[in-house]
């Protein structure tokens, strides 16, 4: 055998075992995962596979005979190309088979598939759940993934396709099957909706319309200063999407998870709350417009109204906060960094109206009387200790609607879980352990109910 | 103690909630069938607990082992679970239950999936004002393993109206002040709870209690 070609094998068998090390999974009989997962797991195991068988008959063909060394050369960078998809590959692998039925909030994500795969241009999409070690939510792109593939599949022939309208978000590990927090979730379905409808490329004329008309001397700008602006408003602007899709789908709820999250409690005070980053919006910018969103949706009379947790104080708070307090600064781009700022606060109008058209019937909006009463009966159901999936009235049962579930869950725990607590023997609602273990109870009947409705309204 | 019909049981359970004589039993799936004359039937959850090979040489409840002796699991609805024979392990109904403050309950195996020797409780009483899905004990004891489907009938609950003195009848039928913490709302099976047994015996003046200490691994160096 030549040098060359032991090399090459020896090249090939360390990739092949790198590939197996990635898709061949442990036998775990305790763990299920929901039908996306299961699909995009077969999917890496078909491409795992497929990967094996060719680089073995690359092996063959080049023991049979033996190859130019120029064009063995560039063959070898093929191998090259292999290890950096299935590297890429690698970080989505394990985290997918660790977020098994038992440590995600199923039932949510049944429900969040539903009014996502109603927007027009994602039926049929779903969702598949990742854990991450950082204590936040993504969503990993898929244009990334599909380029790779793309290279990939020129070295590869034959390799499956990736599943299509596949969302790959991914949550913290510890999170397994909390509710409230994980409400966050929506907002990386945005991110989702945004690539998979090409929203970034309907917003690009907006884009530069905004810098046209704000940056002095746009026309004669260079094309790197001119990118560094264009990234600045898309980044910006995916995320005031993201946000006003999320209240899109479950209202405010969403809000009250990001002031959960995030903290924002904690730094409300501060002069942070105004400040953009290369990333973000600022939360006084944010906040602005999750205000915006509810109103439109008419989910602000419902807050007005008598709710009484102080995250409703603090949406108002910093959607009061004027424009003129938000703040960018940039130690690449100083001088573009105020243009920038303020051709984005032009341009924010065309994100709440791409929202608007995303939704085929529009967003979720409050139904008056309708919700309030369902919020109120949830709430009910919970300050008892029990499930509020069927709930009675005037001795007739109904069923809530999922959204007003969520709402009159998240509401409950905030202005209400001392009432529950009080009502059994030996718990204090100044202990904190007490209060966390309640808390939890309160999630699990929620989402027990979420589950519930998938039920009773599938029948 | 009578035992509730058909029509007491439906009655019950379109009873508002902050009336401490309403029955919950949600979700309901299939009414129409869901009922007989004198009970109602049940159907298994989704989640189990499998009992596992502990790390000692024996199980002793006490509180130390209370969450240690189990692997939980999750069986979509379509899918089963293989209880192999003479196997146990812990289920839970797919209904969440309110029991009114009259009203006590049992739950008793299916006639059906008695007959193939598959038993579901073994502590079958629930009290009045239990709310929670209930915890099932299921057994094989045939010699042969059964595929227990989830969303399956399973168990049927006999409800029985529990004679209350005249003071407590006459009370205002709101709900309960306070409700007991033990076993309160799962929506899962919960593993059992226990205290150690030198905190029960005291109670009873016990003073001298023989336990078992646990492998200890010992430093060589």
């Amino acid at each position: 055998m030549p040098d060359s070609l032991a090399d090459l094998v020896r090249d090939a068998a360390s990739l092949h075992q790198f590939i197996g090390s990635i898709y061949k999974r442990r036998d775990e009989p305790e763990r299920t995962h929901r039908e996306a997962t299961v699909t995009f797991l077969k999917y890496i195991r078909d491409l795992g596979e497929n990967a094996q068988s060719f680089l073995q008959s690359f092996i063959e063909k080049d023991a049979e005979s033996p190859r130019d060394p120029d064009l063995a050369r560039f063959e070898r960078q093929g191998l090259t190309t292999i290890r950096g998809f299935w590297a890429s590959l690698h970080e989505l692998v394990r985290p997918a088979e660790d977020a098994h039925t038992l440590s995600i909030p199923g039932a949510l994500i049944d429900f969040l598939e539903k009014p996502l795969s109603a927007i027009p241009g994602l039926d049929g999409c779903r969702v598949v759940i990742s854990h991450t070690a950082e204590l936040n939510y993504l969503q990993y792109p898929r244009t990334d993934l599909r380029y790779h593939a793309q290279t990939y599949e020129a070295i590869v022939q034959g390799s499956p396709e990736f599943p299509k309208k596949l969302a790959l978000i991914a949550m913290p590990y510890s999170q397994g099957s909390s509710l409230f927090l994980n409400l966050v979730i929506c907002h990386e379905l945005g991110h989702f909706a945004f690539e998979e409808l090409g929203l970034e490329e309907r917003l690009s004329r907006d884009i530069d319309g905004a810098l046209k008309g704000t940056l002095a001397g746009y026309e004669n700008m260079s094309e790197p200063d001119l990118s560094w602006c264009r990234e600045r408003l898309k980044y910006w602007s995916e995320e005031i999407y993201c946000d006003r899709f999320a209240i899109g789908l479950i209202g405010p709820a969403y809000c009250f998870a990001y002031i959960e999250l995030f903290d924002i409690v904690g730094t409300s005070d501060t002069s942070d709350v105004g400040e953009f980053n290369d990333t973000h919006p600022s939360d006084a910018c944010r906040f602005w417009e999750h205000a915006d969103q509810l109103r439109n949706g008419d989910w602000w009379s419902l807050l007005e109204e008598g709710v009484r947790t102080s995250y409703v104080d603090l949406v108002k708070k910093l959607a009061a906060m004027p424009e003129s307090s938000y703040l960018y600064e940039s130690e690449e781009k100083p001088k573009l960094a105020e243009p920038v700022l303020a051709a984005f606060l032009k341009l924010k109008p065309k994100v709440g109206a791409l929202v608007a058209d995303t939704f085929r019937y529009g967003p979720r909006r409050f139904r008056g009387d309708l919700d309030r009463e369902e919020i109120n009966l949830v709430r009910t159901y919970l300050g008892h200790g029990v499930v509020p999936s069927t709930l009675v009235q005037d001795r007739k049962e109904r069923f809530p609607d999922p959204v007003a579930l969520i709402n009159g869950a998240y509401l409950f725990y905030l202005e209400s879980l001392p009432e529950l607590v009080r009502r059994i023997a030996n718990q204090n609602e100044h202990q904190l352990s007490h209060r966390s273990k309640w808390t939890e109870r309160v999630e699990m009947w929620t989402l027990k109910a979420i589950e519930d409705l998938g039920l009773l309204t599938h029948q | 103690m009578a035992v509730l019909s058909r029509k007491a049981i439906s009655s019950r359970l379109k009873i508002d909630i902050h009336d401490r004589r309403s029955l919950v039993v949600t979700p309901l799936l299939a009414p129409e069938e869901a009922f007989d004359d004198d009970s109602l039937d049940l159907r298994l959850g989704s989640f189990f607990l499998l009992p596992r090979v502990p790390g000692f040489p024996f199980y002793c409840p006490d509180e130390q082992s209370s969450f240690s002796f189990h692997t939980r699991v999750h069986v979509p609805l379509g899918d089963f679970l293989v209880v192999p024979a003479h196997q146990t392990i812990l289920g839970a109904t797919l209904e969440f239950i309110k029991l009114p403050y009259d009203v006590a309950g049992q739950i008793l195996t299916k006639s059906s999936v008695a007959r193939t020797f598959t038993v579901i409780e073994t502590a079958p009483w629930i009290h009045p004002n239990y709310r929670g899905c209930l915890t099932l004990e299921i057994a094989n004891g045939s010699n042969t393993p059964i595929l227990l489907y989830p969303g399956r009938r399973i168990g049927q609950l006999v409800l029985m109206q529990v004679s209350k003195d005249q003071k407590e009848r006459h009370r205002a039928p709101v709900a309960d002040r306070t409700l007991s913490s033990t076993y309160f709302g799962p929506v899962f099976p919960e593993p059992p709870e226990f205290k150690d047994p030198n905190h029960d015996l005291a109670a009873i003046g016990v003073r001298r209690i023989r336990i078992i200490a646990r492998p200890q691994l010992i430093d060589l160096t």
